[in-house]
């Protein structure tokens, strides 16, 4: 039950990870392989100002989200806006962007392996289910993003503008939508929510520069099983996720985390390559 | 029309081989001019660069797919030796070949459920899978000596010479071997495929059967390499399955120029020197390659050769090589 419980919470934050790529992929229609390295520049950022600056974790949750936001803007503006027509050169590049910011993150940070304070310290005991707060707070943290993202989705004028990219570009653009504005801001958006997961889990887990990897992969899975583009797939998918994955660090050893979303990946290719709530867009 | 492209090609393809050939020539007696163990050792680091880099251009360049995995087949090869030669004596050379087929099951493994789809699924699938075997290497300590890696794998060639010799008989074997391939149907089949899938499709081609077996083809090239690279080195550690493994055989082909097996050659010869020489900048030589990638794609995509050529067209019979089949299609 404990187990089930820490499991759900976590796949909260990994719903919030993959909503972040299932944007770019949908919207964008790229596939954008240094997501995972902005997870681990939230992290080391938040390292930072907790443990250096010692500011406020809520503050610095702020600023990094603010910080990486922009950062994602310039790197779609300057690398990708260029070469978007390629699948191939967009895949190629932030791949090397993602090598590039490791080893800059590698020289910048050192090589040791770290942890982050806990924002909240203390524990929550209901029945015989102990959870600390770090992880509720965490999980309340995405779940209220995840919420404020399909919020603006659904109602706001940019929202509609961003689904009616993700529909159909062209026509998108005929109806006077800036199109490139639009890619921008959900690249941005993407980035920003990476690192927010990684500074929720940055308390949770050891910090170290080539961390990104496994976000990275899980999100793919979840976007992948859930289906690309589509919102309930996605949040269905991260608790799945997050379930699975504590579950084999329970039942078999914590060194397979890495073997289970392949195992999705390759079972829901053979089985229903569109995912469970998605549809093909490539 | 025809007569005249044949005629053309024909000239180019005399100047190719001449070229080839005095290519083989130095490098024959590259050795006896220079007989500095440390230089022939780069320069077989080198040649496994190039074949590897060679064998990610194949499927990259040639037929559109991306694989962020390559090094699995690479790794699979030197860990085969590795496993094989503490139990077993057997002769290198059906090692080599063995180190070769491992890797063709793996990519089959892969391959099959992947490669029927369009999309970024291939490329995100190798990625995760040569991640799970790196983690695996790593895991499972009593047989891969986790960080340590296997040692002691006996040499087949033990002078550096003789290393130097052997590699670049692999290199040239490979080099003329696919530049034959390219020219056989089969060949032109899987370049129909990067340039239009649905089209070659539609034009009776078993697109999915030909992404298999070329990828079945790269992995072969890439196995052999990694199982040559753990005789040479008689050591193979994790660093054979990671990203980094993988990056730098990307980093080599879009430097040459991706689609043109000269480019990877080239690419790997300058990525292996300037590893090698550009020691005093220490860590900072990693940026490097990213960061060359980045402004390569950005600014001239048909890498390194076509921006020389466009220059001013020194390396011209060096680049006119394998970008040319495809035009004429």
């Amino acid at each position: 039950m404990q187990v089930i419980l820490s499991g759900i919470l976590l796949g909260g934050i990994y719903a919030l990870m993959a909503m972040g790529l299932s944007l770019t992929l949908g919207v964008m229609r790229i596939v954008n392989l240094a997501h995972g390295v902005f997870y681990t520049l939230g992290s080391f950022i938040l390292y930072s100002f907790m443990v250096q600056a010692k500011l406020n974790p809520f503050l610095s949750l702020l600023l990094i989200f603010i910080i990486v936001f922009f950062a994602g803007m310039i790197c779609e503006r300057i690398l990708l806006r260029p070469i978007r027509d390629s699948h191939m050169n967009v895949m190629i590049v932030t791949f090397a962007l993602a090598i590039f910011a490791e080893q800059c993150i590698h020289l910048s940070w050192g090589v040791l392996y770290r942890s982050a304070p806990p924002f909240l310290k203390g524990e929550l005991q209901i029945a015989r289910i102990l959870l600390d707060n770090q992880r509720l707070l965490s999980f309340a943290i995405g779940m209220a993003l995840i919420l404020l993202l399909v919020f603006v989705l659904k109602k706001t004028t940019l929202g509609k503008a961003t689904r009616m990219v993700q529909q159909d570009p062209e026509m998108a653009m005929l109806l006077g939508i800036n199109v490139d504005l639009i890619s921008m801001v959900v690249f941005a958006v993407g980035a920003a929510l990476a690192a927010t997961a990684g500074c929720l889990l940055a308390p949770l887990y050891l910090i170290f520069p080539a961390m990104g990897w496994t976000p990275l992969l899980v999100s793919f899975a979840i976007v992948i099983l859930g289906g690309m583009g589509s919102i309930t797939g996605t949040v269905v998918g991260g608790f799945l996720f997050g379930l699975t994955s504590l579950l084999t660090t329970y039942f078999i050893s914590s060194a397979m985390i890495n073997v289970v979303p392949f195992l999705a990946i390759i079972v829901t290719l053979l089985i229903r390559p569109s995912g469970f709530f998605g549809k093909e867009i490539f | 029309m025809v007569k005249k492209g044949s005629s053309r090609d024909e000239g180019k393809a005399t100047k190719q081989v001449i070229l080839f050939l005095v290519m083989v020539g130095l490098a024959g007696i590259f050795p006896q001019m220079y007989p500095d163990e440390f230089l022939l050792h780069v320069i077989v680091v080198a040649n496994l660069l190039a074949i590897f880099a060679i064998s990610w251009d194949f499927v990259a360049g040639f037929m559109g797919q991306v694989n962020f995995g390559q090094a699995m087949f690479y790794g699979a090869g030197a860990y085969f030796i590795g496993f094989i030669t503490k139990a077993y004596q057997i002769p290198a050379g059906l090692g080599l070949i063995a180190g070769g087929f491992v890797a063709v099951l793996l990519s089959l493994a892969v391959g099959i459920p992947c490669l029927r789809l369009r999309g970024p699924y291939y490329s995100i699938a190798t990625l995760g899978f040569c991640q799970v075997l790196f983690t695996l290497s790593m895991a499972l300590t009593e047989w891969t000596g986790s960080e340590e890696g296997i040692r002691g794998i006996p040499k087949f060639i033990t002078s550096v010479e003789g290393n130097y010799y052997f590699s670049f008989f692999l290199l040239m074997f490979l080099l003329v071997a696919l530049k034959l391939l390219f020219r056989t149907p089969f060949g032109i089949q899987l370049i129909s495929i990067r340039e239009d899938e649905r089209l070659s499709e539609a034009a009776g081609i078993n697109t999915n059967l030909y992404k298999i077996i070329g990828s079945a083809v790269s992995a072969f090239i890439a196995g052999v390499a990694g199982a040559y690279s753990c005789y040479f080195h008689s050591h193979v550690s994790p660093d054979t399955l990671s990203i980094g493994l993988t990056f730098s055989a990307i980093a080599a082909v879009v430097f040459g120029g991706m689609g043109t097996i000269w480019g990877a050659f080239v690419g790997a010869y300058v990525l292996t020197f300037l590893n090698e020489y550009l020691y005093f900048m220490m860590e900072y030589r990693l940026l490097i390659y990213p960061l060359a990638i980045m402004l390569i794609l950005l600014f001239s995509p048909g890498g390194l050769l076509a921006f020389f050529k466009e220059l001013g067209k020194v390396f011209e019979h060096g680049n006119a090589t394998s970008a040319e089949p495809h035009k004429e299609l």
